[in-house]
């Protein structure tokens, strides 16, 4: 190897991310770039008939992971990507993956269709239920056009038939990698209805027949509370746990205090059709109107 | 079952990377059998040199890690075939197939993408046998004009 090039082996840095194979990067200088080009020219002439590898003059921080479970070809794979400066971890298997990958981040994934266990079509899909957000590209024999709209349809990113050529892979890559991937949000947990009353967990709102009231945390905790054991009898140490999600004893005014505030500013004193009773010895009780207290 | 002691008639002195039409006579029915396809794509080959560059000795680690695989998936294909598991068999049919294409085997991938066919489509077991047999051929066939490349 030239003495102009440098090759530097990535150990695996401080976790949670972890390499099963080292990667292979290629840095080069400035004054590196015509040596390369030498070195390329040079390699050419002893092997005329070889095709000349241009590499990459900056290190990519990029890392692909390989799903796959044929040997020759992530050996392969592997190869083609270190020749253009990325980083590769390889699993065997969907199921290896999904042990795995909480602790091994990858920016891309390429992904074997057909393998023992759980298909690549299977983990494609599953990963972009879960808000999965990196790209996936699938590296696989099948060629029929339904596979391939199935493929894109369940979450790829693109889609390549073995084999394989080196420079369609790594433009491939380069293009998906171009792409933004923004990170599917996580649902917001959907507003309770109880008579007149809507409450919405995620903005912290009561509305009361279409009124919007802001109430405080502890306020609105308690409502739901309350509201999702209608007809029950609560007890203070329900109320503490659930709550103040605390076994210390609070002292009984403070709870006392809340329970005023709600019947006062968000009219569960029979207003709309809901009171709170306060149950003796025992608690307090959220019931429609209709019924009596105990 | 045991390996097919019967193997295809060659037309003498067949060069591996050519890939102009070679003829062989097919030992279950003796009819000819035109092979189109190289038993190596020199293409292929000259993308594995070149990638050594990269990861020094790759070619030899390609011949040792092609031929676990390829030994291993037909096995497991006679094995599933003596169990009249048919999904097995297409599954390790499958697995040849993509390590065959790797390397540029294309008549060794012709033949275990025509086995994972027949294994799915419910042929006969004599056929399917029969095609493991050439499998068998084609194994050997790739590995030893990948040790001559090496050469």
């Amino acid at each position: 190897m030239s003495n102009f090039v440098k090759i530097a082996r990535i150990q695996a840095p401080d976790p949670p991310c972890s390499l099963r194979r080292e990667g292979i990067l290629r840095q080069n200088s400035s004054n590196d770039s015509a040596a390369l080009q030498a070195l390329s020219r040079t390699r050419h002439a002893a092997t005329p008939n070889l095709p000349t590898i241009v590499t990459m003059t900056t290190p990519h921080p990029a890392v692909v992971g390989i799903v796959e479970d044929d040997a020759v070809h992530t050996t392969l794979i592997e190869a083609t990507l270190a020749s253009a400066g990325y980083a590769s971890i390889a699993y065997d298997s969907a199921e290896d993956f999904r042990r795995r990958k909480g602790s091994e981040h990858v920016d891309l994934l390429l992904l074997d269709w057909r393998m023992p266990g759980e298909s690549g079509l299977a983990l494609v899909h599953a990963l972009r239920s879960e808000g999965w957000p990196s790209p996936v590209i699938f590296v696989t024999s099948n060629r029929e056009e339904a596979q391939v709209v199935q493929a894109l349809d369940s979450g790829a990113d693109d889609y390549l038939v073995k084999p394989v050529r080196r420079s369609e892979l790594l433009a491939r890559i380069r293009s998906v990698l171009r792409r933004p991937h923004p990170v599917t949000p996580v649902e917001a947990p959907p507003c309770e209805s109880f008579g007149v009353y809507r409450l919405d967990p995620q903005q912290r709102i009561v509305l009361i027949n279409g009124i919007a009231h802001k109430a405080l945390p502890k306020e609105f905790d308690l409502l739901l509370f309350l509201f999702r054991r209608a007809g029950r009898v609560v007890s203070r140490e329900a109320v503490l746990a659930h709550v103040w999600r605390t076994r210390t004893p609070v002292p009984t005014r403070t709870i006392d205090t809340y329970i005023s505030r709600l019947r006062r500013n968000f009219g569960l004193d029979g207003r709309h059709g809901w009171r709170i009773d306060g149950v003796y010895l025992q608690g307090y009780s959220l019931v429609p109107c209709s019924e009596a207290p105990a | 079952m045991s390996a097919s002691s019967n193997s295809p008639a060659q037309v003498p002195n067949e060069d591996p990377f050519d890939p102009s039409a070679t003829t062989s006579i097919c030992p279950i029915c003796a009819a000819p059998r035109i092979t189109a396809r190289p038993v190596l794509s020199r293409n292929r080959l000259d993308e594995i040199h070149a990638l050594e560059a990269f990861r020094p000795g790759l070619r030899q680690e390609i011949l040792a890690v092609f031929s676990d695989s390829a030994n291993e998936s037909l096995d497991r294909c006679r094995q599933a075939l003596n169990e009249g598991r048919r999904d097995a068999v297409v599954q390790a049919a499958h697995r040849l197939l993509g390590s065959a294409s790797s390397i540029g085997a294309e008549r060794l991938a012709g033949l275990a993408a025509q086995t994972e066919t027949r294994a799915a489509d419910e042929s006969s077991e004599t056929a399917l046998c029969a095609l493991l047999s050439q499998l068998r051929d084609a194994v050997d066939e790739a590995l030893a004009a990948y040790r001559q490349w090496l050469r």
